[in-house]
């Protein structure tokens, strides 16, 4: 009986030890350990083309009604982006309407809770520079963005603070379905939801990771 | 899944049977650490210090015992800066990655030697239900897969006599859960260490 009594003792103590213990032990504990760096990319499509590209000086916010953007990392993200294409070789066309370049990269940050990549078109203030087509509009107003490896494993929704970007190239948007098709894409996920001291730090690192991790590019 | 849930529970009742034996039986607590092998380990290498098991063992003669196991083990490892790839699809982040492994199952075990006051080897193993979640946390994504599993689990160990009705036990255990349709097949090893009581 006295067996009895005791097993029944260390048993609940043991069953309390473990439940307290928790069954997912460690996990994130810093801002930055939750960092995420996502790009995908057209498996067709021949990366080694490129020689020239073009990239908006102006940045897409996309806010909550009434509220300011926040713009203080813009021109450090540009300026980070341009160091890896210049990297690449790849030579940067700023003004288009003389020479069109092969490829366009336009960049977008969240600020809202749940950004849905599908539901944001052709951004106007992107401070397109050239001519579509023979028509007498810039870039690509209503049209779509669409995804090449739609159907295979994709990220449609990012959190608060997340950068994002779209590599296209102009000749292969479609004027019938009017659709602009990403051939590469990137993103910080939440990387500027909490900005602090090594907000410029993880802004490098990230984007630094998202060219490492794409070799298809060289 | 209903095939599954069946097994456990019977499982659950053989144990509750055997739990109610009142004289003949073997019952134990036991601390287990957890040694992932094959693809698990892969995916876990990490040793697991978060582990417990009961049983509850009835004597059908004086050697063999049948009876039932409940068990519990937590696997973790931290990747930092992982690189995960599917198809087109590349992501970097902190992976912090868990396998919370669950066996249910039904037992039987042989014991050498005829004295019950003496040192006893036993050999025996288990077959039935294991539930595994396994989750992968990156940055603030997670996936996780929740799937039962059939598994058998053959062992050894020993049992010390430290008084007329208490023994230390350490068994090794290796479970091995199989894979089903849309989850993977799991396998580790088990060190348990803890108390038996008899009566």
């Amino acid at each position: 009986m006295k067996m009895k009594k005791a097993f029944t003792k260390i048993g609940a103590l043991v069953a309390i030890v473990f439940a307290l213990s928790s069954c997912y032990p460690g996990g994130a504990e810093y801002t930055t350990d939750t960092d995420i760096i996502v790009t995908n990319y057209d498996e067709n499509y021949d990366f080694n083309s490129i020689s020239t590209y073009f990239l908006s000086d102006s940045i897409q916010h996309i806010v909550e009604e009434g509220k300011e953007p926040g713009t203080s990392f813009d021109s450090y993200i540009l300026s980070e982006m341009v160091r890896n294409f210049d990297a690449l070789g790849w030579e940067r066309r700023s003004d288009t309407l003389e020479s069109e370049p092969d490829v366009a990269i336009v960049l977008t940050i969240a600020e809202i809770t749940n950004y849905n990549v599908y539901s944001y078109p052709w951004y106007g203030g992107w401070g397109w520079g050239w001519y579509w087509k023979s028509t007498d509009y810039w870039g690509y107003p209503g049209y779509g963005w669409g995804y090449p490896w739609y159907g295979g494993t994709y990220v449609t929704s990012y959190t608060t603070g997340t950068v994002h970007w779209r590599l296209f190239d102009p000749d292969k948007s479609d004027e019938e379905t009017e659709t602009v098709y990403v051939e590469w894409e990137g993103a910080l996920n939440g990387l500027l939801g909490t900005t602090g001291s090594t907000t410029k730090d993880r802004i490098s690192k990230g984007i630094d990771q998202a060219f490492k991790q794409s070799p298809y590019l060289k | 899944m209903k095939i599954m849930k069946f097994i456990a529970t019977t499982i659950l009742a053989v144990f509750l049977a055997t739990a109610g034996y009142s004289q003949g039986s073997i019952y134990t607590i036991d601390y287990t650490m957890g040694f992932a092998t094959g693809d698990m380990g892969k995916y876990i290498g990490s040793t697991s210090f978060r582990g417990f098991t009961f049983e509850g063992r009835a004597f059908v003669t004086d050697n063999v015992t049948v009876g039932g196991l409940f068990s519990w083990s937590t696997f973790y490892e931290e990747q930092r800066g992982a690189t995960y790839e599917q198809g087109s699809l590349t992501v970097t982040g902190n992976q912090y990655r868990y396998i919370n492994a669950f066996p249910l199952l039904a037992q039987a075990h042989y014991y050498l030697g005829e004295d019950e006051y003496s040192p006893r080897v036993y050999l025996g193993g288990g077959l039935g239900a294991y539930k595994i979640n396994k989750r992968t946390e990156i940055g603030t994504w997670a996936l996780e897969e929740r799937k039962w599993h059939f598994g058998v689990s053959p062992e050894v160990g020993i049992l010390l006599p430290v008084s007329m009705t208490t023994q230390f036990n350490i068994s090794m255990r290796y479970n091995y859960a199989l894979k089903t349709n849309s989850a993977p097949a799991y396998s580790w090893f088990g060190l348990s260490v803890g108390f038996a009581w008899g009566d």
